[in-house]
């Protein structure tokens, strides 16, 4: 997916760095440029329309200079919302694809995409963390504002990851993305605690709403090819979006997954469904018009301020897709992401601390991050 | 000091506010910076502009407060606009300078007078206007006719903004939309949602004839809000019975 980026911006302090000798490899000459600052630092304030696009082309190969790694956004709403200690390492952020619902629209104010080139900085960070708490189960994931893999042609930073985290078979890590980039780390298999998660949609979603994404059958191909290799791999049914055929196409994507795979296959299924920061709506209106299924959705403030579906419509949608799964078999270990303690209830009649396959997932750990 | 007849009238800027006719009022290099609606012989102490800083301090004694309509007139005004610059005018406003409100206040003095001296009178804001953004120019002065004509208070004439820009632009025709209630326009934008608060509101629950029930819908959820009164324990009883007897037969309904 590194075909669409415009150009890559080199900080002069990277220029030595792996990841910028590599881009000279991969990149024709005039597509790159060494700099001593960040491309459009005048802009100080919140993107428009066309700088958010703009800044999906362009990208910035720089140190970072703060801390790699954090909690999930959830686990700040803890009050409101149940946590499965997930924790984060951002090694970049901007994506260079396109999806319509995307959140980075309301929450990225940088106007070029960044991939951060002390990468063994942030393993000493990381490093420092395991050999206290090591024999912990926490969850590292690399794709909150970024995809992790869709420019690791790039980066190649998923051999680096695996790697190291084969030193903690207790830490999990979990590379989320809507990319088919696998190749470059499938010789380092196996490696149980490599997740590759893929965010699933119904086909007819994907299509519509998911820009410059791969396929859903080539994310699938991608999926088979990590379990054939030895890495865990799960799935996130996120977002769920309304549709008036919104049944038959979430039962057509449940049966595609539950044919190719099987519940030992897959280490676990989120769900979640379409929800966006009200701030979020015009800057997606500009972006994508209102044919489309997001900025059309109908949607109310709820919980932690951001917009939801009615909680009605939610719970029905989890429970079709849940009962589809369970349907096939009860095996499947499914979760929801970001989501009231009501919702919880009314779509699993328990919360996920009650359910002995979830137990693990949502025990309390210690803050680390 | 000269008479107001002795200066340009530059109305495309005239605020709401009425300037007392007990002062005099005041000029910027030869254009009427107040007093508009005074009598041609009422007196004008003249100021000129020597600096962007200084027209601004004397536009901010008059104007203590100008609203975002008031600016965009302001800033879209050939004889004024010379005196400022955008960036602190908006600042001393208390206005973020950004694309987006530059946007605005381009499309605000593109709408009647009577719509922007609304939007003054009503204190709405800019963020509120966004959705207009998105609509061409016969969308937005559609918009602007209905909320005048519908003449409600602010919150209900954002909300009518942000349903008739969406309507617009998922392609409804000004006629379908034209006169129609809130309540109505959100049935067009919120189809599915309407229908099933619908079917959820008018279902037949076993309610006892002491029990005072609501439909209502609160942000993402639509339920009932329950009023009653028991005067002793076994009267508390027998409704708590009811409202559990209610709650199976909500749960069994689809």
């Amino acid at each position: 997916m590194i075909h669409t980026l415009e150009k890559i911006f080199i900080d002069k302090r990277s220029v030595d760095s792996e990841v910028a000798i590599r881009a000279r490899e991969l990149f024709p000459a005039d597509k790159i440029e060494v700099v001593e600052n960040e491309p459009w630092s005048e802009i100080k304030r919140t993107l428009t329309a066309e700088e958010f696009t703009r800044s999906k082309k362009n990208i910035f190969l720089t140190p970072f200079e703060g801390q790699f790694f954090k909690r999930c956004p959830g686990s700040t709403q803890k009050k409101v919302l149940n946590c499965c200690n997930y924790h984060v390492l951002n090694l970049g952020s901007q994506c260079p694809m396109n999806c319509s619902y995307c959140y980075l629209q309301s929450y990225l104010n940088s106007p070029v995409s960044k991939i951060y080139t002390n990468i063994d900085q942030a393993l000493v960070e990381l490093k420092e963390m395991a050999d206290v708490n090591g024999h912990l189960p926490f969850r590292v994931g690399t794709g909150e504002i970024i995809d992790s893999l869709a420019l690791d042609d790039l980066t190649l930073y998923s051999r680096k990851l695996i790697s190291f985290f084969s030193q903690y078979p207790k830490w999990t890590l979990e590379f989320k993305t809507k990319s088919d980039q696998v190749d470059q780390f499938l010789d380092l298999g196996p490696s149980k605690n490599t997740v590759v998660s893929w965010s699933l949609n119904a086909d007819y979603v994907t299509r519509k709403e998911e820009h410059g994404t791969a396929s859903l059958s080539a994310r699938l191909l991608a999926a088979q090819k990590c379990i054939d290799k030895g890495f865990s791999v799960a799935f996130h049914l996120d977002p769920l979006i309304y549709h008036e055929e919104w049944k038959a196409n979430y039962a057509d994507l449940v049966e595609r997954i539950t044919t190719q795979f099987s519940p030992d296959q897959v280490n676990v299924i989120s769900l979640g469904t379409l929800r966006f920061q009200p701030e979020q709506r015009h800057m997606m209106k500009k972006r994508f018009g209102l044919d489309s299924l997001v900025t059309q959705a109908e949607m109310f403030p709820s919980e932690g301020a951001k917009l939801r579906y009615d909680a009605s419509l939610r719970n029905e949608m989890f429970k079709f897709v849940y009962n589809k799964f369970k349907k096939n078999s009860d095996a499947w270990r499914i979760f929801l992401c970001m989501e009231t303690p009501e919702t919880w209830i009314s779509t699993f009649e328990s919360q996920p601390s009650q359910r002995p396959e979830l137990k693990e997932l949502f025990r309390p750990l210690p803050n680390i991050g | 000091m000269k008479l107001k007849s002795n200066f340009s009238l530059g109305l495309n800027f005239k605020p709401l506010i009425t300037w007392p006719d007990t002062v005099p009022a005041l000029s910027l290099s030869s254009q009427l910076l107040c007093g508009f609606d005074l009598n041609s012989d009422h007196p004008v102490f003249e100021h000129a502009h020597t600096s962007f800083e200084t027209s601004l301090k004397l536009l901010k004694s008059v104007y203590p407060q100008l609203t975002l309509p008031e600016l965009a007139r302001l800033v879209h005004s050939s004889a004024f606009n010379q005196f400022f610059q955008i960036e602190s005018l908006l600042k001393t406003y208390q206005f973020h300078a950004n694309p987006e409100l530059i946007e605005i206040m381009a499309m605000l003095v593109q709408t009647t007078r009577e719509f922007q001296d609304m939007l003054s009178v009503k204190k709405v804001g800019a963020q509120e206007l966004t959705p207009m953004l998105d609509l061409d120019l016969a969308q937005r002065n559609f918009v602007a006719t209905e909320i005048l004509n519908a003449n409600e208070s602010k919150q209900e004439s954002v909300k009518r903004l942000e349903l008739l820009s969406d309507l617009l632009l998922m392609k409804h025709s000004d006629d379908t939309l034209s006169g129609l209630k809130l309540s109505e326009l959100a049935q067009k934008r919120f189809p599915v949602t309407t229908s099933r608060d619908k079917a959820l509101g008018s279902s037949q629950l076993p309610w006892l004839s002491q029990i005072k029930t609501q439909f209502k819908r609160q942000g993402d959820k639509a339920g009932f809000e329950v009023k009653f009164f028991a005067g002793t324990p076994a009267e508390l009883s027998k409704l708590a019975q009811n409202l559990t007897r209610v709650a199976q037969e909500w749960n069994s309904k689809p």
